[in-house]
């Protein structure tokens, strides 16, 4: 959300003119792709129709962004990123293409600046809520985390912060936790990092998440990459979970796939005001290799980035 | 010279741009632009420019930090050492003095970095970029009739790969997509490629002469090209209309964007430790030819052999300065540019030291139907 929107919105709210009962909340929708070098058919998203709105409330998607997640393990531990550059992708709607039936390297789709400061780029992802979130008195954000790269050996510590202000006070506000992983089980941050404990709405207006290892041999940082998360408000709002992704991701998206404000993945805006969703509706994402190296395979992650309008 | 905004106009993009490349004396020099009247409107429509983008042209490594002597042979050793004066002959001095050239205030146009993906099997430290990828966001509407189309070429570049060892995997390769509004999902493209990027045989081929760099070794890759602008390199009018041949009515543009793979030709650099620093973009080294084809103005949108980096204002590894008020040159106006260039004392490992800077004024020619 842009600062004149915000601004616009909060001299909205204290007047009274925007409390028309419409809440907001961010979606996410999320996908991997396994693409092989050898291999030149078309690769489809996993079965569930990820990418479609399944709620009953419309949804609007401004970001589309993709990333390498994973893969490389016979040569490459983690996968080259450039790697990406040889990965073509094109979305479908209803036998219509976006942008092209033609497969486009994937960094083609990159239209955003998002490259981020050298010493917080690595590990870090940081997310601009296309809509503020109201987090209520009393509410609280449940927030779930798992690193692969996360062993007894290599601890990794994740960090999510949520950044806002409140809606009486302007005053700005910070949430945030830390977790440190020894597995790559899933793990929930304690939700009182997140609970609202004043006396006023808190609007919260993004998100960072960042992955740091606090044990081992690497250096300082971390790609973000292996660092998966899911959200959910607990009080007010839906209830429901932010990210909707496949049962093999375990309803978690790659971190760095939040990243449209700044990170390391590909950003593409989406262009005008963005997709509208109706309940039901939804794209299709297909995959293609151009040119992986030979023992090269790769997991693309992707994901489509909104809000839906809560009524 | 005066800023006016035009609006209810057809616009084309525009850039007017020049390399200047200089061997170093032990004396410092004060050398300008002057390349046919390169920074002069010479057609008939006013162009309102609104990105200066500067950047070091035709360098092999981004930084080049050679054991005996120090970081002298890379873009930023130059970059870093050129001040340069913009004005309008007889009327306006934009500064006083000679603008150290990061003194033109860098927008955020970088792409994300490689270099912190370097682990004990990969050295990304030393590769070009991440994602190869280059975007220009037409600000001004680019619209086009029914059948109207663009024709985009690409030239040869200087700095073939190391001759031993081979360019292992695939030469550079480079694709294109012209973003379009409309459709279902508010938005169609067209996209091209990838074709494979040639690289020069002859610095005659080159648009900017032969690389320059600190180290020897270097020569031709494996695909290469006596032309400046190879038929390979070249989507032509033809191509553009046939991904959309049953679009009906004018067609806006959005924007262009370019993507050069360089993933093998960096990491042949690399395992031949042939140079010291990041290898630098092939966008840096690789001219564009652009031209409307049927509609508009039919003319280059450009003098052909513009370097990639500097046309591409939005999301590029040259230094851009955005405008905070536009300026309109009117046709037969003439912005001038003049360097200054420190003395350098030649080294053993390179006896000549040369500095080579381009610079570009990028915006929209404003035309009436």
């Amino acid at each position: 959300m842009t600062t004149e929107n915000v601004k616009n919105w909060l001299v909205g709210t204290s007047k009274n003119v925007l409390m028309d009962g419409v809440l907001y909340e961010p979606r996410v929708y999320t996908d991997s792709y396994n693409i092989v070098n050898t291999d030149t058919n078309i690769i489809q998203g996993s079965p569930g129709n990820i990418f479609q709105n399944g709620e009953q409330f419309p949804v609007m998607l401004k970001w589309m962004t993709a990333f390498i997640t994973g893969g490389g393990a016979l040569d490459d531990t983690p996968a080259d990123p450039r790697l990406l550059q040889r990965v073509g992708m094109r979305v479908r709607y209803h036998d219509q293409y976006y942008m092209s039936r033609n497969f486009a390297p994937i960094p083609l789709w990159h239209n955003t600046q998002t490259a981020a400061p050298a010493y917080t780029a690595p590990g870090t992802a940081a997310w601009d809520f296309d809509a503020p979130v109201v987090l209520s008195s009393r509410d609280s954000l449940q927030v779930s985390v798992a690193s692969v790269d996360a062993t007894v050996g290599l601890q990794v510590r994740a960090e999510v912060g949520f950044h806002g202000v409140g809606l009486l006070s302007r005053r700005p506000y910070f949430l945030q936790g830390t977790i440190t992983l020894a597995s790559a089980v899933q793990t929930n941050l304690s939700t009182t990092f997140f609970r609202n404990d004043g006396s006023e709405p808190i609007v919260l207006l993004g998100c960072v998440v960042s992955q740091t290892p606090v044990s081992g041999s690497v250096g300082t940082t971390l790609p973000l990459a292996t660092l998966s998360v899911q959200f959910k408000q607990v009080g007010n709002g839906t209830n429901a979970d932010w990210v909707q992704a496949p049962v093999a991701q375990q309803s978690r998206v790659s971190a760095t796939l939040l990243g449209t404000k700044s990170g390391f993945a590909v950003v593409h805006e989406l262009p005008g005001e963005g997709w509208q969703w109706r309940p039901g509706e939804g794209v299709e994402i297909d995959m293609q290799n151009l040119g992986l190296p030979s023992a090269s395979p790769v997991t693309v992650g992707v994901a489509l980035i909104g809000y839906i309008a809560v009524q | 010279m005066s800023t006016r905004f035009y609006d209810g106009l057809i616009y084309e993009p525009r850039a007017f741009w020049d390399v200047k490349r200089v061997d170093a004396t032990p004396r410092p020099q004060s050398v300008f632009f002057d390349a046919r009247n390169a920074f002069m409107n010479g057609e008939r429509y006013p162009v309102e420019i609104r990105e200066i983008t500067l950047a070091p042209i035709n360098y092999l490594a981004q930084t080049d930090v050679l054991p005996t002597s120090g970081g002298r042979y890379g873009g930023a050793a130059c970059f870093s050492a050129c001040k340069a004066t913009i004005a309008v002959r007889l009327r306006q001095n934009y500064s006083r003095f000679a603008l150290d050239l990061r003194g033109y205030s860098p927008s955020r146009t970088q792409p994300p970095s490689p270099s912190y993906y370097s682990d004990s099997k990969k050295d990304l430290r030393r590769a070009s970029d991440l994602y190869g990828i280059l975007y220009k966001k037409f600000e001004r509407p680019f619209v086009l009739p029914e059948f109207g189309s663009v024709e985009l070429a690409l030239s040869s570049f200087s700095g073939g790969a190391p001759a031993p060892p081979e360019v292992p995997g695939l030469p550079p390769r480079f694709s294109a997509t012209w973003w379009e509004a409309g459709g279902l999902l508010e938005g169609s493209g067209r996209t091209f490629g990838p074709r494979t990027l040639l690289s020069a045989t002859t610095s005659a081929a080159a648009p900017y002469g032969a690389v320059i760099t600190g180290t020897a070794g270097t020569a031709a890759g494996n695909s290469t090209t006596s032309a400046t602008f190879p038929p390979q390199h070249v989507y032509t009018p033809r191509d553009f209309r046939a991904q959309r041949p049953t679009v009906q009515g004018s067609q806006r543009f959005l924007g262009l964007s370019l993507q050069i793979d360089q993933i093998d030709y960096d990491d042949s650099f690399i395992a031949a430790a042939a140079v010291y620093g990041p290898i630098t973009p092939l966008s840096m080294r690789t001219g564009c030819r652009i031209r409307t084809a049927d509609g508009g103005t039919k003319a280059d949108w450009w003098r052909p052999g513009a370097p990639l980096a500097l046309v591409m204002t939005h999301i590029t590894p040259a230094q851009v300065y955005r405008l905070p008020q536009p300026l309109t040159l009117e046709p037969g106006d003439q912005l001038e540019v003049e360097l200054e260039l420190p003395g350098a004392t030649p080294v053993a490992e390179q006896p000549t030291e040369t500095y080579s800077i381009g610079i570009a004024f990028n915006g929209y020619a404003a035309i009436e139907g």
